[in-house]
This record gives structure tokens, sequence and C-alpha cells, in this order.
């Protein structure tokens, strides 16, 4: 018997991007964020989560992909006790896949894609969170 | 989700981690406090009271390296306690390299890592302590032999005496009566036979149902010696799996026959005891399982015969023989125990009743708390500024009750999160006896002021460049004695620290009397390093000098004073300031000025650009409005009370687009008692607002000290004016 695993699609520079449900605390909506003269490239900024100071990170860079659209929604992960949003245009939903359906992807892709499934017709790159999130903390800031 | 925190139980390493944390602390309080007192007992049993509790908790994570290392430990102790041996420097030293070990240990656990440490040196050192006193204790208990005889019998007639006590005891309890006499005189008897009292009413505890006593024919059958084991337990919390996991051990020993309460009833009752009925072989197993036992605080192990328990012999079927000489030798053994247990200091009872009325609680709820009062204050102020714009009456009176309540919230909260400087204080007699060590110096620490209190979250920022700045001291400042000789003063030197309230804010200074700072040579240095201009020496006072020590990247030839920036860093970060003060050979002072909480800052509001920003008030010496600004080359200048003064625009340090308008506000600021001018773009005001930290993902933005959230929700950057320069 396989496994299911359920996914979180968003979309992002028009490619569907897939993330385990597991590492996702929430989605909000982007309302506004204060830009942080001076942080790297991929920092939009920070925003108030309920009280708490979150950065908004544009992952596009990661994932070889241009950013068209307006990032309209952020989704939460947590990373250590420390919450990080991810600025996405659209989550689309929350799919069920089965993991025997995902394929692993062709090397050009790039280290960032843990593998590759089907959803409704549509390819979606499951993001290997880890591996962004190393790039981001330049691997030795935060723990994942 | 790291695969390193996978080699023991997460929840229970929390629990462990907390423990063994304040297991440490009180060890760097109490090595030092043996070094100087070889012969104080109490230190001695505490200290084998933590080792043996460590031992155990580590044994049950599987983390055997710790837990061997303790063993040992406990096992040098013992002797110490049984007056085997005697505290000497090499085993002062080898307790000092125990409690690094296990503090390296913990903290690689912390950091959720695998210790990998090496524990043979450390292991080799107790073993040969140990082993020399084997060597030695046969001679030792021939000259002991006279007294140990006349030892052995007092102890006999008090068992003997006990022993009547205890068959009268019977009959009346028989009887069904116990008259008051009988009390007095029971209490009138020696220590001892307190424990003959509390035998009989664990024994009564004890009504046994069928299967319990068929439990009870077997252990006699197999010609088991009956126990009831009193476990008292430190953590109240975890008593179920502690419950659990010390009837598995003594199943393992003996036949266990009933406990009270009983599995089910363990998780509704809220005690820190059990009692255990239990048949074994031999005395000595049980006592060994229940040594390895954790977070027992204390312990006792009672013998009852059947007759304890109101049971027949003959309803069991089974004859017991009757066994005086064994009973006897019970007796002696708890007369023993009885012994050791008055050396250890027993918890009076208003300590108790103390306990019961704190809580822990757990950092991350008090900080989830602390954050939520935060949020209320803002909205508070948000509903004030509503209730007044709109000139609405009946929300401005309910407002100002409301006002008062948030107000009390948050000054409780306050109170909660503040914790006696004592907590890091006390670590330092240890870290000079180590330093002392390391830098072949002779330093004496005396400190006060432990008592006053701060937030919890600047106390633990604070204890790094503390213990760095005494480091600094003892390596740098305090000579050798031979040199302290030759100078004329006392062979050893000296290093205190002292903490007292100012105002908001606590003023720590860590003073030593050693050589003392040279400003000249310092600043001569900084110039060679090309830290500093040679030209602005000439203007420098003596104090400035002494500053350039924190200059990044700032040390004397040999290395001498270097660390002070990230000493200033720390102590800036938690919105203190750092100052220094040396007399040749005379005294060398570093003080800390620290604010008391991080919580609320009086903050002026500035515009740049579209968005807003904050500057702490404490930095802002005024503002003003000029007309314009004068520029000499690129640097712009102003006049302030007849002083020229050198203006940087803000935005262009930050990279942030700025309007550039005819009219310009300036943020005067002093930075190493100089003024400087900061052009922004607009003032607003100031506003109490509550600091939040950065991520660390940030950390690439040089200039924020932290940020807070405005009354609209929006985030503001709280910008460093000093550092941003």
């Amino acid at each position: 018997m396989s496994k299911e695993m359920q996914v979180l699609v968003f979309s992002l520079g028009g490619q569907y991007w897939g993330l385990n449900i597991l590492d996702v605390r929430e989605v909000v909506k982007i309302k506004n964020y204060t830009q942080v003269p001076g942080a790297q490239d991929y920092i939009l900024g920070v925003f108030n989560l309920r009280g708490q100071i979150v950065p908004l990170l544009d992952i596009s860079v990661f994932l070889n992909t241009s950013r068209g659209n307006e990032l309209r929604e952020a989704v939460i992960i947590s990373l250590d006790s420390e919450l990080i949003g991810i600025a996405v245009e659209d989550v689309i939903g929350v799919y069920r896949v089965d993991e025997s359906e995902i394929t692993p992807p062709p090397n050009e892709v790039g280290d960032h894609v843990g593998g590759i499934v089907n959803i409704k017709n549509k390819t979606v790159n499951i993001i290997d969170l880890k591996k962004i999130i190393n790039k981001v903390s330049g691997g030795t800031a935060l723990q994942y | 989700m790291s695969d390193s925190s996978k080699f023991v139980d997460k929840e229970f390493l929390e629990v462990f981690l907390d423990e063994a944390s304040e297991f440490l602390d009180k060890l760097d309080y109490l090595l030092p406090k043996l070094e100087k007192e070889p012969e104080n007992k109490e230190v001695i049993n505490e200290i084998f009271r933590i080792m043996h509790s460590l031992k155990g908790n580590a044994a049950v994570l599987g983390l055997s390296d710790l837990s061997e290392t303790a063993h040992k430990t406990e096992d040098l102790l013992d002797l110490v306690r049984k007056e085997k041996l005697e505290v000497n420097k090499e085993i002062i030293s080898a307790l000092f390299d125990v409690v690094s070990f296990i503090s390296s240990y913990i903290n690689a656990l912390s950091a959720d890592k695998k210790p990998e440490l090496d524990k043979t040196s450390i292991l080799e050192k107790l073993e040969s302590l140990l082993g020399s006193v084997n060597e030695k204790s046969s001679g030792r208990s021939t000259v002991l032999g006279e007294s140990v005889e006349s030892y052995i019998k007092k102890l006999e007639d008090e068992a003997r005496s006990a022993l009547d006590f205890l068959r009268e005891q019977i009959v009346s309890s028989d009887e069904g009566e116990t008259s008051e006499k009988v009390e007095e005189e029971r209490d009138m008897k020696h220590d001892g036979l307190e424990d003959k009292k509390e035998n009989i009413e664990d024994a009564q505890l004890f009504v046994l149902n069928d299967v319990e006593k068929q439990r009870l024919a077997e252990a006699i059958s197999k010609e088991y010696g009956l126990y009831v084991v009193t476990l008292k337990f430190r953590d109240p919390s975890l008593l179920v799996i502690r419950y659990f996991q010390a009837l598995q051990k003594f199943g393992e020993v003996g036949d266990v026959i009933k406990a009270v309460p009983s599995g089910n009833e363990i998780a509704k009752k809220s005690t820190d005891t059990i009692k255990v009925l239990i048949g074994v072989k031999k005395l000595g197993d049980l006592e060994d399982a229940i040594k390895e036992l954790n977070d027992i605080s204390s312990y006792d192990v009672n013998k009852v015969s059947l007759e304890d328990l109101g049971v027949n012999k003959d309803e069991l079927k089974i004859q017991e023989p009757v066994d005086r000489l064994s009973e006897l030798e019970n007796i002696f053994k708890k007369i023993e125990e009885a012994d050791e247990e008055q050396a250890k200091p027993s918890e009076s009872k208003a300590d108790e009743a103390k306990k019961l009325e704190e809580v822990r609680v757990n950092v991350k709820s008090l900080d989830a708390l602390f954050n939520l009062v935060g949020e209320l204050v803002l909205i508070k102020s948000r509903l004030i500024s509503i209730a007044n714009q709109y000139d609405i009456q009946a929300l401005k009176e309910a407002l100002s009750t409301f006002e008062r309540l948030v107000n009390e919230l948050q000054n409780e909260i306050m109170q909660m999160r503040l914790v006696p400087l004592h907590y890091i204080f006390r670590r330092l007699p240890r870290i000079v006896s180590e330093l002392s060590k390391k830098f072949n110096k002779d330093v004496d620490i005396y400190y006060e002021g432990g008592e006053i209190a701060l937030d919890r979250k600047v106390l633990e920022e604070l204890s790094v460049p503390l213990f760095k700045v005494v480091e600094i001291l003892v390596r740098d400042d305090i000579e050798d004695s031979d040199t302290r000789i030759k100078k004329g003063k006392a062979s050893i030197g000296t290093i205190r620290v002292h903490a007292f309230r100012e105002g908001n804010r606590v003023i720590i200074t860590v003073e030593s009397d050693g050589k003392g700072l040279d400003p000249d040579e310092i600043a001569k240095r900084a110039v060679e390093l090309g830290l500093i201009p040679p030209s602005s020496v000439e203007k420098m006072s003596n104090e400035e000098k002494l500053m350039l020590v924190t200059l990044p990247g700032f040390s004397l030839k040999n290395g001498e004073l270097s660390g002070f920036d990230s000493i200033k860093h720390s102590v800036e970060s938690i919105g203190g300031t750092l100052e220094i003060y040396s007399k040749m050979d005379t005294e060398t002072r570093v003080t800390f000025k620290i604010p008391v909480s991080m919580a609320t800052l009086r903050a002026l509001l500035i515009k740049l650009g579209d968005q807003l920003y904050a500057i702490p008030v404490s930095a802002v010496v005024t503002t003003m409005k000029v007309d314009s600004v004068n520029m000499i080359g690129s640097v712009g200048v102003i006049k302030y009370q007849s002083k020229v003064i050198t203006v940087y625009n803000l935005g262009e340090i930050l990279g942030i687009p700025t309007r550039s308008t005819d009219k310009s506000y300036i943020v005067l600021i002093e930075k190493r008692g100089k003024l400087v001018g900061l052009q922004v773009d607009e003032i607003l005001g100031q506003e109490d607002i509550v600091v939040k930290p950065l991520s660390k993902l940030l950390s690439n933005a040089k200039g924020f000290s932290g940020a807070t959230i405005l009354g609209d929700g929006k985030v503001c950057l709280i910008i460093d004016p000093i550092s941003i320069l």
C-alpha cells in the first residue's frame, strides 16, 4: 500500500508549485508589508501577523522562475520557533496525491524541486522546502 | 525535523535539559564554595545528590557517557561523604573538569547535536582518585575499629528498645486503641522510632484484596522479605511516568504486591508520594533499584511483617518462619539510613507551602502572553485616539477603566518576567576560578546586588557580555602574583561586580585592581591599526581614547583587550550602554547601564519616502526644522547654538529614495559626545512602542534594532541611529 500526501498547490511565475501540507501553518492574504532597506533581495519585507513580525520572502529567485503577477497571498511556514511568510500569487487548493504518482524531477529543473506530480491535468512541482530554507538562511543561521 | 534529534525522546529531553541546566547552575555555585570550604558536608552532599540525579536521568535517556561520568563522580563523592577521602586540590580540579564536561555535553544536546566529547581523560582522573582510596581504606578501618564497635553496640541497644516498642504498638493497635499516653511516649523515645511509627501507618495503608493476598502468599513462599517503599518525587507533573517506571523497576527485583495510589488513581491524585508494598529477596537489590530511579527527592524503605499488614498467616496457608535476626538487621539498616537522612537538610514546612503558591510556566507561554499584552496596549492607544477624534464621551469613560486594567495587566506581566541578577552572578565564582587557572592568575571575586531583578530576556542577553568583561579583566588587567608583589599590591587580584538600580535602569559595574588601561597606548594602537585617523587623537579625552577598544578589530600587540567590540554590541542590542574607566595601577572599571525591561520604548516617529520609522527618544537630543542645509562638498552642515554640525541624509544612508523638499527636518543625535544631524522627510511626533525583535533572516539589514507594530497594524522599523553612522 502506498502512502498519501496532501499538497498545497499555488501559482508563482506562471507555474504551479506544491508544498507538503505538513510544512504549512496557514495561508493569509498579503495586505501590506514594510520594506527593510539593506535586506537581501528575496526579502520583500516584514508584516504583522497577529502581533508577530514575520519576514515575507519572494522565493521565485530560488525556483528559477520570474515573478509576473501580483503576489497576493502568503503561505506561512514555521522555522525553529520563527514564522516565515512565502509570498505566492494565488493558492489554488489542497490536493491528495498518492506518493507513488510523484516522479523524480529531471536534472535540469534544479535541486529545489523534490518531485513532479500531475494534479487535474496540471503539472505541479513539489518544492523541497529544506533546500530553499537552507539557501535562505545560508545553511547556518537557522536549522530546519 | 532533523535526524540528529531522534536519538533521544524529544519530550523527555526537554524536561531533562531543564533539570540539567538547573543542576549546572547549582554546581557553578557549589564548586567554588567547596574549594573555599572543603570540609563543608552540606556542599558535598548537595553535589553528591546532583550527580546522583544526573546519573539516573541520563541513564533513562540512554546518554551513557554522561551517566557514566556522573556515576563515577558520585562514587568519588560518596567516599568523601564517608570520610574515606579528603577534599584536596586534585578532587576539586577533577570536579571542575566534570562540570565543564557536563556543561558542554548539555550545550551540545540543547543545540540538538549529538555530543561527541571525550570522557576518557575525566574518567581516568576519577578512577585514579577512586583507586587511591581503595588502597588506603583497609588501613583506615583498623584505626577506626574501636569506635565502630562501640557505635554498633549503641545501635544494638537502640534497636532492642525499638523492637520492644514495636511489639507494644502491635498489641495496642490490635486492641484498636491508641491512648494519648502512648502518643506522648512515642514522641519521647529515640528518633529512630519515628520510623517504626510510620511503619505501622504504612502497613495500615495496605488493605489487601484476594489477588494481592495471593501475590503476598507467593512472595512469602519464596521467603522474600516484605518492605514498604515510600518514594517522594520532585516533580509531581511527571508522577504518572515516574510511577510506572518505579513499578517496572521494582518488578525486576522482586514481587510488587500493591502500590498506593493504584495505577488507576495515580493520574487523578495530586500527590508527590507513592508507597509500594513489595517482596524482595535481598534488601540491597531493592535499594539498588530505587537508586536507579529518577527525580526522587527522598525515599524510605521499611520492613513490614504480616502482622503489620493485618494478614493472618493461616490465610496465606504458608508458614512464615519467625526471623528475629533479619528483623534486627533491618532495624540496623534503618537507623543507618535515618542517620544518612539527617545529613540531608530537610525542607521546611514553609518552603513546601511556598511551593504550592508557585507554578512553573514555560518561557514560551510567558513570551506569548507578553506579546499579546503588547498588542492590547496598542489597541488601547488606538481606541483612545478614536474616542478623542469623534469625541464620544461614553467611550472615553469606558476606556479610562480599560486603560487602567491594561496597564495593570502589563505591569503584572513585566513583574512575572523579572529574574534576579543572582542567576547569572552566582556563576561568577566558577568562571573566575576557571579563568584564573587558565591564565595563571590569582583572583578573588566579590559580587553584590544579585537581588536586583531584570527582564529575563535582558538577563539572558546580559550574561555573555558580562562574563566576557570578566574574562578580559582577568586576562589582560590583573597581573600575576609576582608582579603584583613587586608593585606592592596584594598578591591576589580582586574583581568586584556590583549592581544597583538607578531609575528605570540597572547599573552594573565590573572593577578590577590590575595594571589599568593606558589611554595613550590605546589611541596609538588604534591609529596604527588604521581604525581612526591620527589627527583625531589630539582632541580626544581620556574616556574617548579608552572607548577606542570597542572598535571592531581593536587589540593591543599581543591580542590584549580584544573582544570589547562584541561586548559593546551585545549591550547595545538590549538598549544598554557601555562605559570604561581606568586609573593606572589602581582600578579598571567597566560599567553597563541596562534598561530593566526591553518592553516599551519612547520613540520619535519619522518619515522617509512613504514609510515610517522609529528612532528611540533616548538617542535624540532635539529636533529642528531648517530652511536649508549647506553643502560643503558632499557633507551637509547646519549651525546649532553657534556650533557647526555635520548632517547626514538618513534616507541616503539607508538607501531609501527620499523626497527632496526645500524645508528639511533634522534630528540631532549625540554620538560619542559629538552632535550629529540626521536629515529626514518628516517628523510625526513621539509614541510609546513595543519593541519586537527582527527575524534572523534580516541580518543583512544593518542599522535596525528591532521593529514595532503601529496603531494601524503596520510594521515600523526601529532605527538605531548610533550604529548607522
